[in-house]
């Protein structure tokens, strides 16, 4: 499976890639924006706020439609933030053309309905509708204030907080609910049109029309956007931790959380990523991880004990919903853990299954048009360019000493623990 | 040897092979040429399934022990870890227990075969000792902390226990760290015995796979014959709910409720729950969905906090609607939508609306046939209730809006409903 990249206007590019294996396509186009307070609010807002109306269809409803009759496409805002840059567009998968059984053209239908959502806003004075803005705002506080109704991953996202709170990383994807209080309708519409003009854009098609009609169909969508000056995001790498702090928060739960965030001492960029990734695998990605085997099987503290990392940043995780009382357990367990792989105490089989599960998840990829997306995106920001093919043969080649040396360039930056218990209001 | 059936479905371009093994297990096989294959061994026990008959004796069982029996189900006698046979193959394992079913279940992009075999011996093989009984309390006790604090879960279940008096669907599925006290290997293997029995099972497979070969593989690893099933124990139930409103504090941000309604007409015909859930899938589009009068009304009002969710449930042993939101005012939002649902009644669904649903829910068919897993979900889902998946679309476009309103007035009374409501901890319902 390979790539096509083209460039549509400055700043502006298309990725096509083939495939003929599903019955839907799919499609999408995003900005990107560096990760700032100003930036992830009005990001965050300003997807949904052009979903509650734009020239074309002026209400939700109207819009809502037109999509059912375009065989219930799917569009939709995508918001999210990567290493230290923010992504915010639309995404949508639709049937093919052959499914329309009325001679809809979905396909044309769909990019019709792209284009009011980036081109044709609903707006009034060179601002969007205080309505919906106002509206929007309520939605997306109220959204902010939920995070911590997901204490699972609540808890993970504080300890990035805490661990990254002097740097960009830090900053929630949805912003914080002061700055989206002040957000206008006019500074909206600003937000829109800086965006346009600067923000680099990278557009998606992953389906099975042939790329010349798909190019010649992107042009025309772009023809009247503004060139983008194309402003460079940029990632602070931090390699290591200074020391490590600890922080404590209580919460209202039944269950603990015990999360440690640590400095990888590399990222995609260094081009050496594929080390650290078996690594991870061994440490805590899979049932058969260490952290699994032991933190979990051996010593039944806990239900769940993994890691999530952020190539990017350079970030790992290690997050798991524990009794307080084993909190003191459970960390130094972790904690011994990672000493094992750095002390070289893993069999070749755990280095064997490890390459494995990863082959696996890389050849995943190529069911999934949105991971594959993922994927080259990432790549993409790291100024890398290596396809789920390649970055298998890098995988196959790590070895031992590989591993070894991945586990020690790591040190622990932050253990955050959520403290379960009833907390007065 | 019993003869393997395909049957295709040209409108969606896919098709199965079916084979009824002598074992009793029935084999479903939906060849596609994905990347990745996907493999589900299930059981039809559940969470509800507590009491039982079998060979003229009677059994209550502790709550959570079908979900317990599915965790302790991947040690084996060797000490060879499960996850760990798993792993050389490069395959993702995992299971999962619901209200009537456990799944075991992997996918993977290499050597299928050899997972596949992996797959039918450790489910075939229990082995449970006092210490890996003992070992696991912890670790689901953990499970069951976890869900607790989980405001979603707790909604629902609070609601399926405003519907229920009786029905074993209410409780949790883990059960709670008291009931689970309680489980024995001695128990574990009275439950195995009793369901995990070929005539009680289902294999379904999906990915760019052999049949022949793959029922050779079911050969050679299963080679007991039939033999009776459990009789599972479907407790009496009014029709009206259990209770009308039920409450919790949890610290969530905003309030969150969901209005469920019970439903007792549930045919002993396979197809007739396959025709009669295309009904309630199209009805709840129509009422409900995103171009649902109600959600644009309650959304621009700034009533809803979010989207507004609909679901529901309808097999042979239960059936339920549930509608939810969160919302400031709970108690204005919900009575919004029982007097939505009362005009409905009176007025119908409105002009072309009751189409255009039913153009929807056709789409999202055809649209779920492109991933290997949500295939096997499916027709796993349905295979445990004896509906063959593969009739959705047939079924779906027998569906018309006159028995459609006749069905939804039937369904949605007051009386066989409950809202449940989560505050949060310093809020009183307005």
């Amino acid at each position: 499976m390979s790539i096509y990249r083209t460039e549509i206007k400055k700043g502006i590019n298309l990725n096509i890639i083939y495939t003929d294996k599903f019955k839907t396509d799919y499609f999408s186009v995003k900005y990107f924006l560096p990760v700032t307070r100003q930036n992830n609010a009005a990001s965050s807002l300003l997807p949904k706020v052009i979903m509650r109306g734009t020239a074309g269809y002026p209400d939700m409803e109207k819009i809502s439609y037109a999509l059912d009759d375009l065989y219930a496409a799917d569009i939709y805002p995508r918001v999210s933030s990567r290493g230290e840059t923010q992504l915010m567009g639309f995404g949508a998968s639709f049937l093919k053309d052959r499914f329309s059984v009325d001679g809809t053209k979905i396909r044309s239908g769909v990019l019709s309905m792209m284009k009011e959502f980036l081109f044709c806003p609903l707006l009034d004075n060179g601002a969007f509708l205080s309505e919906y803005v106002e509206s929007e705002k309520k939605q997306l506080i109220d959204a902010i204030n939920a995070r911590k109704d997901n204490k699972t991953k609540y808890a993970v996202q504080r300890c990035e907080e805490i661990m990254c709170e002097n740097e960009p990383y830090g900053i929630p994807t949805l912003g914080y609910a002061d700055d989206v209080e002040k957000i206008t309708p006019k500074t909206l519409c600003d937000f829109y049109k800086y965006t346009l003009e600067n923000a680099p854009c990278e557009i998606y098609y992953i389906g099975s029309e042939g790329k010349d009609i798909i190019e010649r169909e992107i042009r025309l969508l772009f023809a009247d956007a503004p060139e983008s000056q194309a402003v460079s995001c940029t990632c602070n790498i931090v390699r290591s931790a200074s020391k490590l702090r600890e922080a404590v928060e209580e919460t209202d739960a039944e269950q603990s959380k015990l999360t440690i965030g640590f400095r990888c001492g590399t990222a995609l960029s260094d081009g050496d990523w594929h080390k650290f990734a078996v690594f991870a695998q061994i440490f805590g990605s899979s049932p058969t991880s260490k952290l699994f085997m032991n933190v979990r099987e051996k010593l039944s503290l806990c239900y769940y004990c993994s890691l999530s990392a952020d190539p990017l940043k350079g970030i790992m995780l290690v997050y798991s919903g524990i009794k307080t009382e084993n909190r003191e357990k459970a960390q130094k367990e972790i904690f011994a853990q990672l000493e094992e792989i750095k002390q070289g105490r893993f069999s070749e089989k755990e280095l064997d299954n490890a390459k494995s599960a990863i082959i696996n998840s890389y050849n995943s990829l190529f069911d999934s048009p949105s991971s594959l997306e993922g994927w080259y995106t990432g790549r993409l920001m790291a100024k890398i360019s290596s396809s789920p093919e390649e970055a298998i043969e890098l995988a196959k080649g790590v070895n031992r000493e590989d591993v070894i040396n991945a586990a020690n360039k790591i040190t622990a930056d932050t253990v955050y623990f959520m403290k379960a218990g009833k907390v007065n209001e | 040897m019993n003869e393997m059936i395909l049957k295709e479905n040209s409108l969606l371009g896919e098709k199965y092979y079916f084979l009824s093994h002598k074992s009793g297990l029935e084999i479903y096989i939906i060849p596609k040429k994905l990347s990745t294959y996907y493999a589900a061994f299930a059981v039809k026990y559940g969470s509800q399934d507590n009491e039982f008959e079998i060979n003229g004796s009677f059994h209550k069982v502790p709550n959570g022990i079908a979900h317990f029996l599915e965790h302790k189900m991947f040690e084996s006698e060797d000490g060879e870890d499960t996850f760990v046979r798993f792993a050389k193959t490069g395959a993702n394992a995992n299971a999962f227990t619901s209200f009537n079913k456990t799944s075991y279940l992997f996918s993977c992009t290499d050597n299928f075969y050899e997972s596949l075999e992996i797959l039918l011996d450790f489910v075939t093989h229990p082995y449970f000792t006092k210490e890996n009984v003992e070992k696991e309390m912890g670790i689901i006790g953990e499970e069951i902390g976890m869900m607790n604090d989980n405001p979603g879960w707790a909604l629902m279940f609070n609601m399926l226990d405003g519907l229920y008096k009786n029905h074993a669907v209410k409780i949790n599925i883990a059960g709670s760290e008291e009931s689970i006290s309680k489980i024995t290997p001695e128990l574990l293997y009275e439950c195995y015995d009793a369901f995990y029995n070929p005539s009680n099972m289902a294999l379904i497979v999906c990915g760019d796979v052999d049949a022949q070969k793959i029922v050779s593989k079911v050969d050679e690893k299963i080679t007991s014959e039939r033999r009776p099933c459990a009789e599972k124990k479907i407790p009496n139930e009014e029709k009206n709910s259990n209770k009308p409103y039920v409450e919790a504090k949890m610290d969530v941000a905003t309030p969150m409720f969901s209005i469920g309604i019970k439903d007792l007409d549930i045919s002993e015909d396979a197809h007739e729950r396959l025709i009669k859930s295309s009904y309630i899938t199209v009805i709840l589009e129509t009422m409900f969905g995103p171009s649902s009068l109600l959600f644009n009304e309650l959304y621009n009002e700034g009533l809803i906090n979010g989207g507004l969710g609909y679901d529901f449930e309808h097999n042979r042993s239960f059936s339920f609607i549930e509608i939810s939101a969160k919302a400031d005012d709970v108690k204005k939002t919900s009575e919004r939508i029982f007097d939505y649902i009362e005009k409905v009644k009176k007025y119908g669904f409105g002009e072309g609306l009751f189409d255009r649903a039913k153009k929807v829910c056709y789409s999202q068919i055809i649209k779920s046939f492109d991933s290997t897993e949500e295939i096997a979900n499916n027709v796993l889902a349905n295979v445990c209730d004896g509906i063959d998946f593969f009739d959705a679309d047939s079924a779906m476009s027998t569906v018309n809006e006159e028995t459609a309103l006749e069905i939804m007035k039937k369904l949605f009374k007051r009386e066989y409903s409950t809202l449940s409501v989560i505050l949060p901890q310093n809020k009183e319902v307005s």
